[in-house]
């Protein structure tokens, strides 16, 4: 039971930390360089790719057993198709402005990179709880990813947060296609640096508890 | 004419799909590595898209006709995945040599937001006929020219030192991003 | 040969399920949708239709609301203005109010990506004509932050307000003005190069668009009465 549970938890966390789709396995990066301009787009477009991923790891996980191995990629774009006009059927009617202001991206999230890939690599393999839990986290870790490069982006490029101006120094750059090159490329920079550090520390910790025990012996 | 002219520079430079409208960015990341692969997958996808425009134009105009709009993005991947395949195998088949150098490219290219963002973007445009096939033919000939401009700049980085939090990833954003400025140079261009 | 026509017609299943999950949710939300263009027009012929100067809207609610629910298919018109090739599209809605017409047209003009697509009201008083305001319903081929700008009421209030002489001139941005010391409505020249820094195109292309509905306004509906 423990274990089960410790699993579950795995499963759902790596997709926020170890394998964050963004900065760490640089999936789905058209979507997240596009509409970061401002936090709010983020957000959205985020939501919107949690709920298909979730949805659409659920039914490939459900239906993996009824798909002929040679056409199975067709099935799964048809599954992931499915739901994207859904939800842009749905947004469409219920968040107007939003919709308008993703534009273009919204059928895009058809050739996200991490739907088809999490399909292909994790749900079409595991029982459907787990495949929930793997299309949430990893979700959420993409939206926290394009929430924080647009709030990035807005501050510098804008002067203002979620919409609520802040200040009038503003540095055009930022909102720019450039600066959201610059932008993620920095931020990559800066959870690799914490990663390595990481990596020494847990490095430097072992050669300490193995010299520990070299002097024991 | 002059038309198709300034539609082929401006979907080119103006408008490139990776620099301006964030199209296609997973490849351009991905397939860069190498100046060989990045002809190929350039080649691959100029081909790809030009005839994947062809055909949405006219599927575009039946479900207009049917009244079945919704249906466009389903109808539109599942037409250029079926074509991508159908020509992996009409390649294996009758020209092997072209398949060993462009064949691991085309499969990849299904997934290529850059092919199903030109279809959407020429339906949403709604240009005519040689108006699609020609934004087309630029957009997917700006691609290819970013990606080998860049794969060009990569190959060069690997002999760089660069620190180590921004190797591989890091580096390539930022290079594209001092590249993505140049070509905002181009703006303004066309009128 | 076996194995194709079964994957085929595995293939054909899931599509079908998937073409019926479909038309059960666009027929659920169709009339959501339809609602939603609807009101977002509706917002933005509020918008024009308000008096820039006291703020205070100059048709009933009702009428505008009524208007809208009556006025069928949208009509594509193809027209050019000095060699730009722009649209007006129809139906445009005429109101009569104290003695005044106001006329709400939309019309498009190449910005910097694609179409802008503009809402303008006219008002027809003792005979002359001026344009009244403006709201732009569409710019998302413009560059964020740049001429995407001209979403916001800053830049659009830039255009409230040009008289018949300037419409007459054709409306330009000031970057474009032929004359640099003519900065006046009167002379159709509209002052935005400080508000919508490094962008030139899409005002432009408002510019453009303006003009176009004026001839259109000019010809095809006001065309016989003087």
């Amino acid at each position: 039971m423990k274990e089960n549970e410790n699993m579950a938890w795995y499963t759902f966390k790596k997709g926020i930390t170890s394998e964050n789709p963004t900065y760490v396995q640089a999936l789905g990066m058209c979507p997240t360089l596009a509409v970061t301009t401002a936090a709010i787009n983020g957000l959205g477009m985020g939501l919107a790719v949690t709920v298909v991923l979730t949805l659409s790891n659920i039914i490939v996980s459900l239906i993996r057993k009824a798909v002929p191995k040679d056409i199975r990629i067709p099935i799964f774009i048809t599954v992931i198709a499915t739901f994207v006009t859904m939800i842009d059927l749905l947004m469409h009617a219920y968040t107007y402005d939003l919709w308008k202001s993703l534009g273009i991206f919204i059928p895009l999230i058809v050739v996200n990179c991490i739907i088809l890939g999490r399909a292909e690599a994790f749900a079409s393999k595991n029982p459907v709880h787990y495949a929930a839990l793997d299309g949430l986290g990893m979700g959420i870790g993409f939206t926290l990813s394009l929430f924080l490069l647009g709030s990035i982006r807005e501050i510098l490029g804008n002067g203002s947060w979620m919409g609520i101006h802040l200040w009038n120094f503003k540095m055009f750059m930022f909102i720019l296609p450039p600066g959201a090159f610059i932008t993620l490329g920095f931020l990559a920079a800066f959870f690799n640096y914490l990663k390595i550090k990481k990596e020494e520390a847990a490095k430097a910790k072992a050669k300490a508890a193995k010299q520990a025990q070299a002097q024991k012996a | 004419m002059m038309e198709l002219v300034l539609i082929i520079i401006s979907a080119m430079f103006v408008n490139n799909f990776v620099f301006s409208r964030f199209l296609g960015i997973c490849p351009y990341l991905g397939v860069s590595k190498k100046m060989d692969s990045a002809v190929g997958m350039g080649m691959a996808v100029i081909f790809v898209m030009t005839v994947s425009a062809a055909i949405a134009w006219f599927l575009d105009k039946l479900l207009i006709n049917l009244g079945l709009e919704f249906l466009r993005t389903i109808v539109f991947i599942l037409v250029i995945a079926a074509f991508v395949q159908f020509i992996e195998l009409f390649i294996k088949k009758n020209n092997p040599n072209l398949y060993d150098s462009l064949g691991i490219y085309l499969p990849l290219i299904t997934t290529n937001c850059a092919i199903l963002g030109l279809v959407v973007l020429n339906s949403m445009l709604k240009l005519n006929f040689l108006g699609a096939v020609f934004h087309a033919l630029g957009a997917s000939t700006g691609f290819a020219m970013a990606l080998i401009i860049f794969a060009a700049i990569r190959e060069r980085l690997d002999l760089y030192d660069i620190p180590k939090p921004f190797q591989d990833l890091s580096i390539a954003l930022v290079t594209a991003g001092l590249l993505s400025m140049a070509f905002m140079g181009f703006q303004g261009m066309v009128k | 040969m076996k194995d194709i026509l079964k994957n085929g017609v595995v293939l054909m299943l899931y599509a079908m399920v998937a073409a019926a999950v479909l038309g059960f949710v666009y027929v659920s939300t169709k009339d959501a949708i339809k609602n939603a263009d609807l009101s977002a027009k509706f917002q933005a012929m509020k918008a024009v239709l308000t008096d820039y100067e006291t703020g205070k809207l100059m048709v009933d609610e009702k009428l505008i609301k009524d208007k809208l629910m009556n006025s069928g298919e949208e009509k594509v018109v193809e027209r050019t203005y000095e060699g730009v090739n722009g649209k007006v599209i129809l139906p445009y809605y005429e109101f009569n109010v104290n003695g005044k017409k106001i006329f709400v047209l939309v019309g498009a003009a190449p910005g910097f990506g694609g179409d802008v697509k503009v809402m303008a009201s006219f008002v027809k008083e003792n005979g002359k004509i001026f344009l009244h305001s403006i709201r732009v319903l569409d710019a998302s081929q413009e560059t964020p932050g740049l001429g995407a700008k001209i979403m916001e009421e800053g830049p659009q209030k830039r255009f409230s307000g040009i008289p018949q002489s300037g419409l007459e001139k054709g409306v330009v941005v000031d970057k474009d003005a032929k004359d640099r010391s003519v900065k006046n409505k009167s002379n159709g020249v509209v002052k935005t190069s400080d508000i919508m820094t490094g962008a030139t195109i899409t005002p432009r292309a408002v510019a453009n668009s303006i003009n176009i509905m004026y001839s259109y306004l000019k010809e095809a509906v006001l065309g016989g009465e003087k």
